[in-house]
């Protein structure tokens, strides 16, 4: 049994949206880990049908008090958390304290609401650290348009069609079962793509259901980066104002 | 739950076996396969195996949810991981007529199009690691344990996992594993005589893991004792508290001297009730509560814990018993269909109110570390009636012991007015041991053959009447009823009937026999049952009752139908007083005759 080892604690600022993050991470997995280091917390974690990952990490310097001296593991149940997060209040800040056997909760707020769970021994996800190739597309757009363009392309199908033609254009599009579909054109010069990195012309389709899961990330982040190939995996980025990101990688739909 | 321990195997070891059992039907043939397995498989993975060629996960009594993956869902899964429409493991579905198959298709498929899978490992450079045992065992307890919100979509993606990382014989074993559709012939007995050959050196060691088995029904637990420890770790298995043991089971004859001469002349008769035969454990404060399945229905009889806490006086014992339903009030018997408004898993302690029981004990075969299944029943009914402390509702089952057979026949026809089904009769010499997991003639049920079934209701005169029990203390509670024989001009017993009075009633009675109660029986009364008070014949009440039976204990046409048993009425039950009609106007024990007769039907005997 462990010695008198100290707790973990962190404290985040705003509860709500480590909310959203949990909401997303929900769709996708039922159990987690969440590393805490002294340079910051992350959770990998793969969704058991293998076809998305999602990489968060929230460097210490986004968080009111991180006194973390050793590595340590939080295993929870994604579910349980998301619950009592529900609890919370705008505003609130997020107290934690994570011990080898015990994790403790604490929303604070006009009242501190408290919660313990044992601390659960989750699985590592077999994930390779580094990617093991490389996008030919980048663009970074607005939180919004993106969460507007998935919903939009959700009217019509499944799937969604990502293609980048040229060094100015992006298109969106739903694509129907019976071959309808809708389309969104955005473009450099009018300013809905920010910054755009395209190396040669691509074109890819990913699941509709599968970028649901984390629109929720579009409430606390800016700006999401989309990077591609043809037929090859999806990332999204979400870049936190407080620091931080969320990395969604997704399969392709190949068909 | 379990991490992946060193020593694993590759699943595509058991998906081979799995397709050879399939092609084999002989159980020589099966066993030489399972033989094979087991001997390549780790002994510490050994029950993972054991279980999936069950098609389980875990023994039933285990309590581990179903997979809950229907064919919906395993069609979405299945689409989710080969990266095509529903529509087309739809129409695969129809062409193939199993879905394994279709898994197996599309994996190959997906094999041969593309560099892997469909999912991200490809990309990843990950993956193409074979799946193991521990890793398909441990994802399907996954998938069974996820419940509550999302737990839908987790149990898909779970599978589908599974199948994108699974070869096209894997795959189609997966499937047909999580639709419970393994259907690999293969029963327990060939899994013990395969156990007996790879590790006990043959059919010899075959009785020991059986007999292992029968105390300790777990085939996985057995598996990996024998397989790591040998067969002599099997010859000192004890029952264990919380294990289920395999319930000893009993032949069935109809001739009273032919049962008797077959226990040895002379045997312990107990009533058989019509109820949920219970195999209780209790260590310490914990209680569980097994089926004759073998099922864990502790959840269904809370009110049987607390007996069991409080009514076993040891530490550790396991008891049977049977559980059925009461009258709360007369403590009569209730007929099995009452009991089974308990199966439910929802507001069980409104059913709990609704359906009282009483558990009727009849043997014990543990107490105290000392395993007495080995012991012969006279020693087991001496432990049992020092264990038992007895209440109302907790007792030992009614019995006599006896080498007549005009006796068995009498207390056997008592036993059906009462309401049981018949009686057992157990041999009590010094072989009379529990026999677990085995049919056989040291115990013999005696059930009828015929019943009469009552279709219409009759009117019978009260003649006396008994204080009743539990709420009704100190009350009249339950009338003795009679029927008229104009050719004597006297009134015989039918029955005592205590159900079906409202509160109401019973609260009236008092004030409405006031008039009529007389130091001793009436002169025109025929009764071989003393009542607690007796009446003038006047009162008539309308009553219905389940049938028409023959009783030792009542007058109505004794000898009539059989020496020494009158008819009677089983689970009798007041409907209304019948004010309008004279004791005279009473059905006749004629025409109770009649009615039994008309009724008699042969009893077919259900599995």
């Amino acid at each position: 049994m462990p010695a008198e080892t100290m707790a973990a604690k962190i404290s985040y600022p705003d509860a709500k949206a480590f909310q959203n993050i949990v909401e997303a991470l929900s769709k996708i997995i039922d159990e987690v880990s969440l590393k805490l280091t002294p340079e910051g917390a992350r959770i990998r974690a793969m969704d058991p049908a293998k076809i998305a990952l999602i990489d968060i990490w929230l460097p210490s310097s986004a968080f009111l008090e991180y006194s973390v001296e050793e590595e340590v593991t939080a295993g929870f149940n994604v579910a349980g958390l998301l619950k009592l997060l529900r609890r919370g209040r705008r505003g609130d800040r997020l107290d934690l304290e994570v011990t080898p056997e015990k994790i403790t909760v604490r929303m604070v707020g006009d009242v501190v609401k408290k919660y313990v769970f044992n601390n659960l021994e989750v699985l590592e996800p077999e994930i390779p650290g580094e990617l093991p190739f490389t996008f030919k597309v980048s663009a970074t757009i607005l939180a919004d348009l993106f969460k507007e363009a998935v919903k939009d392309a959700e009217t019509v199908g499944e799937t969604m069609e990502l293609e980048a033609p040229d060094e100015n254009t992006l298109y969106i599009r739903g694509v129907g079962a019976e071959g309808g579909g809708v389309e969104a054109r955005l473009t450099v010069e009018a300013g809905q793509i920010i910054e755009y990195r395209v190396e040669e012309p691509c074109k890819s389709r990913y699941s509709i259901d599968y970028l649901k899961y984390v629109l929720s990330l579009t409430k606390v982040a800016d700006t999401a980066i989309l990077e591609f190939s043809s037929n090859s995996p999806l990332r999204l980025r979400f870049t936190m104002p407080s620091e931080g990101r969320v990395d969604y990688l997704l399969a392709p739909k190949i068909e | 739950m379990a991490k992946a321990s060193a020593a694993d195997m590759p699943f595509s070891e058991v998906a081979k076996a799995f397709e050879s059992l399939e092609m084999v039907s002989a159980r020589t043939q099966l066993t030489v396969i399972l033989v094979k397995l087991f001997k390549s498989t780790p002994p510490s993975i050994i029950d993972k195996v054991v279980y999936l060629i069950q098609g389980k996960l875990a023994p039933d009594w285990k309590g581990v949810p179903e997979l809950g993956v229907g064919e919906k869902l395993l069609i979405t899964a299945i689409a989710m991981a080969y990266h095509v429409p529903e529509s087309r493991v739809e129409s695969l579905y129809k062409t193939l007529g199993d879905l394994g198959s279709v898994a197996e298709r599309l994996a190959r498929e997906t094999e041969a199009k593309r560099k892997k899978t469909a999912g991200l490992l490809a990309f990843m450079g990950g993956g193409g690691e074979p799946l193991t045992v521990t890793k398909v065992f441990n994802t399907l307890y996954r998938v069974a344990t996820a419940q509550g919100e999302g737990s839908r979509e987790l149990k898909i993606k779970l599978v589908a996992g599974l199948l994108s990382e699974a070869s096209p014989l894997e795959a189609k074993y997966i499937v047909r594993f999580v639709q419970g559709k393994l259907r690999l012939g293969v029963g327990d007995a060939t899994i013990l005589d395969a156990l007996a050959v790879a590790f006990g050196g043959g059919a010899q060691a075959r009785p020991i893991i059986e007999r292992a088995y029968n105390l300790q029904a777990d085939l996985g637990a057995i598996a990996r004792i024998v397989a790591e420890h040998g067969v002599d770790a099997l010859k000192d298995v004890k029952p264990k508290v919380g294990v289920p043991i395999r319930p000893m089971l009993a032949e069935r004859h109809n001739d009273p001297a032919e049962i008797l001469r077959k226990v040895g002349g002379r045997g312990l008769v107990e009533y058989k009730y019509d109820g949920e035969r219970g195999q209780i454990h209790k260590d310490g404060d914990r209680v569980y509560i097994f089926s004759r399945r073998l099922e864990n229905i502790t959840h269904m009889y809370p009110d049987v814990v607390e007996m069991a806490r409080r009514g076993i006086r040891a530490e550790k014992a396991i008891v049977e018993g049977e559980i059925v339903a009461i009258d709360p009030d007369t403590l009569e018997l209730r007929p099995f269909q009452e009991l089974m408004r308990r199966k439910r898993k929802h507001q069980i302690h409104k059913a709990m109110r609704e359906v009282p029981v009483a558990v009727f004990l009849f043997d014990i075969l543990y107490r105290d570390g000392e395993d007495l299944t080995v012991k012969p029943l006279p020693e087991r009914r001496r432990n049992l009636e020092e264990v038992i402390v007895p209440s109302e509702t907790w007792t030992i089952a009614t019995n006599i012991v006896t080498d007549n057979p005009d006796e068995l026949v009498k207390f056997f026809l008592k036993a059906i007015e009462d309401g049981a089904e018949g009686v057992m009769v157990k041999a009590i010499h010094e072989k009379s041991i529990y026999q677990a997991g085995a049919r056989g003639w040291l115990w013999i049920k005696f059930k009828r053959d015929y019943k009469s079934e009552m279709i219409d209701t009759v009117d019978l005169v009260a003649v006396g009447g008994f204080y009743g029990k539990g709420r009704r203390g100190g009350k009249i509670g339950t009338l003795l009823m009679a029927a008229y024989d104009p050719e004597t001009d006297t009134f015989k017993t039918v029955c005592k009937v205590g159900s079906g009075f409202t509160d109401e009633d019973l609260n009236r009675m008092e004030e409405i026999f006031k008039p009529y109660i007389i130091p001793r029986k009436h002169p025109r009364v025929d009764s071989l049952i003393e009542a607690d008070v007796w009446f003038v014949p006047a009162k008539v009440a309308e009553i219905i009752g389940a049938e028409l039976t023959l009783s030792p204990m009542h007058t109505c046409c004794l000898n009539a139908v059989r020496p020494g048993a009158g008819i009677s009425i089983r689970f009798p039950r007041f409907i209304r007083w019948r004010d309008d009609k004279r004791p005279e106007d009473a059905t006749t024990t004629k025409e109770l005759l009649e009615m039994y007769r008309r009724q008699l039907k042969k009893i077919e005997e259900q599995a």
